[in-house]
This record gives C-alpha cells, structure tokens and sequence, in this order.
C-alpha cells in the first residue's frame, strides 16, 4: 500500500508535519519488514474462511434462490403436468364411447355367470345350460 | 462509484461470504486498524492481535453494522474495544511472575537495534498523550488520513480532530526534541 495515499488535497487540515511523519514511520511495522502488511492480510483471510465458507452456504440456502432453483426444476415439470392435465379434462369420456361399449360387453358376457372351472364346462352336460349355448354362439 | 458507495458494496458483498470484497476491506482498514489499536495498547504485539482479531469480530457480526458504508467507523470502534479488553486480559496476566530469561532477545542488526531505540523514544512521547489524541495523530501523520475522514470515523466533530491533533503535535515536539535520539531523528529528517 502507498504511504502517500490519501495525503494529497487535505484542504482545511492542519497541513503536514514532514518531521513528524518520518519519526512516527518508525512505529509502521513493514519498516522492518516489508511484507508484513501482505501477511497480516493473510493471517486474517486464513482465520476467516470459514466464516465466509458459512455465510456462501447460507446465502445458497435463501428463500429466494430456492425459489430460482425451483424456476429452474419443479416449475417446468409442473406446468407441464397441468397441461397435460388441461389435455385429459378436454377429452371427456362421452367423447370415446368404444372403450365404455367393449367394456359392457364384457361385462355382458360374464355377468351372473356363475363360477365354473374348464372341465366343467366342458362336461356333456353343460350343453344344457344358457352359458354353454352362449359361448358356443359366440 | 464514490468511496462510500464502493466500500457499502464491498460490505454487502462480504456479508454474502464474498473472499475478494472482505480481502478488499482487510487490506483497506488494516493500518488503520493497526494504529488505533497501537494508540490503545501502545505496544507492537498487543496491537497486532487487536487489529486481527478486530476484523475478524467484524465479520461475524457484519449484520449488526447498520451502515455498510459506514464500514470504518463502525470497525474502528470495535477495534478501540478489543484494544481495551486485551489491555485488561494483559494487566491481569501482569500479576503472573515472569520467567527468568523470558525477555532476553536475540541480537539484532543495527538498524532494527536503532529503529527499538527510536520506537522506544516514540513510545515514551505518545504516552504521554491522551487515547483519543494519540489515535488522531496517528491516523493522521502515520497513515494520512484527512481531517473529515477522522471525524466521520471516529465519530467526533471536525473541529476538534483540528485541535486534538494540534496538541498532540505539540505535546510529541517537545517530547522528541528534548531526547538525544528525537534530536538525532530531527538531524536525519533534516
């Protein structure tokens, strides 16, 4: 750092003492050592790292970078749910019948039939039943 | 960007754990700090550790400094605290006995050897003013500062940094010139 900082333009001050500032350098430690002050910074970054670690991870950690991180992810994948939600609500079911009809049909063909095993049916006698002629129609 | 301005930035920026603008505020204030830690303690080592530990108080307190560009100010003061607390701790541990041998120092080439004298001298003169003049002085004809500047960091009116340091000038002449070695210092300046 340059001793003359700050020295020039003091208007109003007292002016400078030349006499006494060359007696008080004496006091300046880098007089003695020159790379005292490039230390002294050093000293104080190297105990202060981990305060300034602590306060990076608490400001990573803020309300509103969360919400920046969440812009960047959960917003998207959400809007394109709802649009695909939008999607699905236009096509209502009266709009696709065939799915509903193969679905009675089914139904159709297996109601109030009653539980039968394939030998069962498949015994003479169960060409006496309505099932057995149903499914040989069918 | 005025200075203010910048060293509110720098502030803001350290408080987000920013390495540069902390490093930036180091190397701005650590003279300063130094001296008016020198000017409470009045010793080398004890001044160091106050400036140090100071900036380092600062920064885990940097939320509570209500003006980021009123930055100086506010670790000025904190730095005129640690300087007193340490001086306490000090004179207590005082008390303690000191071992044998404990002071003795190594040899030193001549210009250091001369430049303990003078310090020693300095020392001695600086002594004999009041805390708040020594700081001025210091800040002043060590480090440069301006008179606004003082004032506005150590929280007093312009006017009266103009007269602390007139007296505190006065006071250090005749301390200097009446020593052998504050008249050899003069020769030198000369």
């Amino acid at each position: 750092m340059d001793w003359t900082k700050g020295r020039e333009g003091r208007e109003g001050d007292l002016g400078r003492d030349i006499e006494l500032e060359e007696q008080l350098r004496v006091l300046d430690p880098s007089q003695d050592d020159t790379g005292y002050w490039f230390r002294f910074r050093g000293w104080v970054m190297k105990e202060a790292a981990d305060e300034l670690a602590r306060r990076r991870l608490a400001v990573d950690l803020t309300v509103e970078d969360l919400l920046e991180s969440w812009s960047r992810t959960v917003i998207p994948v959400a809007l394109a749910a709802a649009i695909a939600a939008i999607a699905l609500m236009r096509n209502s079911p009266n709009d696709d019948p065939k799915v509903f009809l193969a679905v009675g049909v089914e139904e159709l063909l297996v109601r109030e039939i009653p539980a039968q095993t394939q030998p069962v049916l498949l015994s003479p006698n169960a060409a006496e039943g309505i099932v057995a002629f149903a499914l040989d129609i069918y | 960007m005025s200075e203010a301005s910048s060293e509110g930035e720098l502030v803001r920026l350290a408080l987000k754990g920013d390495e540069n603008a902390f490093g930036n505020l180091v190397e701005l204030y650590q003279r300063a700090a130094y001296a008016v830690a020198y000017s409470v303690t009045g010793r080398h080592e004890d001044a160091e550790d106050a400036a140090q530990e100071s900036f380092l108080v600062a920064l885990e307190r940097l939320e509570e400094c209500r003006n980021p560009d009123r930055f100086g100010g506010w670790l000025m003061t904190i730095v005129r605290n640690r300087s007193k607390n340490l001086i306490r701790r000090e004179s207590l541990r005082e008390t303690d006995e000191i071992p044998l041998g404990a002071t003795s120092r190594s040899p030193m080439p001549d210009r250091v050897a001369e430049n303990t004298q003078i310090r020693e001298i300095l020392e001695g003169a600086l002594r004999k003013l009041p805390e708040v003049q020594r700081q001025i002085v210091l800040l002043h004809d060590l480090e440069g500062w301006k008179h606004r500047e003082i004032a506005d960091r150590l929280g007093l009116p312009s006017g009266t940094v103009r007269s602390h340091l007139h007296f505190a000038r006065k006071v250090l002449r005749v301390e200097l010139g009446s020593s052998p070695l504050g008249a050899e210092i003069h020769r030198k300046v000369q």
